[in-house]
Formats: C-alpha cells, structure tokens, sequence
C-alpha cells in the first residue's frame, strides 16, 4: 500500500471533514431555535459574524478590534438573554438520548396517564380530537404542516386546543420526545376502500398516518364520542380509558421489544 | 410493512427540501468559522 499517497489523500479530505461535521454542528443549532424569538438573535449573530470576518480580511484593524470587543460581550449577553431557552434546551439534551428519546417509566407513565385523561374528558362532551405520538419515524414533515407548540403533555392544554372555537382545533396534535411539539397538523388519509363510511375524516387521517408511520393515532369521534386507537393501519374502536390506556401501553412496549432486538 | 414506505429515496429528497436556506446559511457559516480558526492557529503557531 503505498503510504505517502494515502497521507496525502487523507490530508486533502481533512478539511473537508472538518467542514462537514461544523456544517452539522452549525445547522443543528440554528434548527433548534427555528421558530422561536431566538431566531432573529441568531440571524444578527450570524450577519455580524460574517462582516467581523470580513473586516479581518480587508484589513480593517479599527472596524476589527471593535467587532472583536462587541463579539466578546454579545456572548455574556446571549447567555443572560437566552437563559430560559438554554436551560430548556440542556434540560431537553439531557433526556434525548443518540436515536430519539429514553423517558424514564415514570415520565412515560405521567404523560400516558395525561393523554388519556384528556381523551376522556373530550370522548365525554364529544368533542372530535386527533393525538398522534411518535415513535421511530420522524414526524417532522407533518409538523410543518401544524402549529409549533412545544409545550409539556398536560391534560388541560389537549383539551383547550381541541375545544370547538380554538384556532387549532382542526389537524391533529403531534406529541414527540414526550412534548406537545405541534397542533392543527395535517396527517394523509387512508386509501382503504374497505372502511366503513360512518368514520369522517379524522379517523381516516389517523389511520393514514398510522399506515405512512409507526406512529399511535388516538382519535376521539364527536359523533359518537368513543374512543378510538390507529397503529399500524388498523383501528380499535370503542375502547374505553383502562383499555385504551392498556393498548398504549402494549404498542409502546412493541417499541421496547424492537429496540432490544 | 409501514415503516418500508418511507424509502430511501424519499429521504434524500427529504434531506434537500428540508430547511434548504437553514443548510445553506448553516454551511457558509462554517465554511468561514474553518477558516478563521484557521488563521487564528496559523497566528499563534498552533
């Protein structure tokens, strides 16, 4: 094997690699403040950055030296402006594990109990709602189609967003890494002919979503306020809160089992 | 399957309609922190 050559390849590839892993970096920081008011920070940031470089460049020692004091002080700055989102975003890189998100038994269980508190509380006044949680397929293209929220799982925030009147009402809520992420978010509907015409839309969206995804679609009809569950193209209808809470559960630790695997 | 349906193609479709100006600010913005940590390490004989 003929070693200069080899060196001298991986020397012209460094760089290249260098690049790519600060391009990841980069974009995955400027990802996770899209879409909130620290976006527009970020976009200042990164305009001041890019004329204190080119300063440097032209040799411009005044504009330079003062660019580097502005630089050194916008970074205490940051830190004090954006206390609650670094915190939030510590907090969330802590329970994010490599591939997704490892809650804790307890964590899961509380979120799952809110869930289906909620379901049931809007199953009662028949109010028609669509939760969808994920699991190992992103539901990220759905999202965009929705609201951002990104807020915790509380039995009181799903049933306000799903109260007839509210902006969000119509779509689907996503849940994902056991946050409310996004609401009135547009799921595809089933192709299945086969499906009894007495379910709308909504039960034909959860199950759309339910055959494009691994994702669970809970639905709660307003025509008949039952409770309903879509995995995997097929629908559980009629459950009541201990079996709908109980099918969760089993779906979930499908998750688990695959996982192990 | 379900999960088959979400193809390879279809991601790297994915991979250049998602946030393609995020991407691309993303990659000039690093692109020039290379290079000035590059001048920087030149500057102090690193």
């Amino acid at each position: 094997m003929n070693l200069p050559l080899l060196s001298n390849y991986l020397s012209a590839v460094k760089p290249l690699i260098e690049i790519a892993i600060l391009w990841s970096v980069i974009y995955h920081i400027m990802l996770f403040f899209e879409g909130t008011r620290a976006v527009h920070v970020l976009r200042g940031i990164t305009i001041i950055l890019i004329m204190f470089f080119v300063f440097q460049k032209l040799g411009f020692e005044r504009l330079d030296w003062l660019f580097t004091k502005m630089f050194a002080i916008s970074v205490i700055a940051i830190l004090i402006i954006f206390h609650p989102e670094i915190r939030q975003g510590l907090a969330r890189l802590g329970q994010r594990h490599l591939f997704g998100t490892i809650l804790r038994e307890e964590e899961l269980e509380q979120i799952l109990r809110e869930i289906v508190k909620a379901a049931e509380g809007l199953s009662k006044y028949k109010i028609g709602a669509l939760i969808a949680i994920e699991k190992e397929i992103s539901l990220k293209p759905y999202i965009e189609s929705g609201v951002m929220i990104d807020a915790n799982v509380s039995n009181e925030l799903i049933q306000t967003i799903f109260t007839p009147g509210s902006l969000l009402h119509d779509g689907g809520v996503i849940i994902q890494h056991g946050r409310i992420t996004a609401a009135g978010c547009l799921f595809p509907l089933t192709e299945n002919h086969d499906l009894s015409r007495i379910f709308g839309t909504r039960h034909r969206a959860a199950i759309g979503l339910s055959e494009e995804t691994d994702a669970i679609a809970i639905i709660m009809s307003e025509e008949r306020g039952d409770m309903s569950l879509a995995y995997q193209g097929k629908l559980y209808q009629g459950l009541n809160r201990e079996e709908l809470l109980f099918k969760i559960r089993e779906v979930i630790k499908i998750r688990k089992q695959d996982g192990g695997k | 399957m379900a999960e088959n349906k979400i193809d390879i193609k279809k991601r790297i479709i994915h991979c250049f309609t998602y946030h393609p100006w995020l991407k691309l600010i993303a990659l000039i913005l690093a692109i020039l922190v290379w290079l000035y940590i590059g001048g920087e390490l030149e500057k102090f004989n690193y």
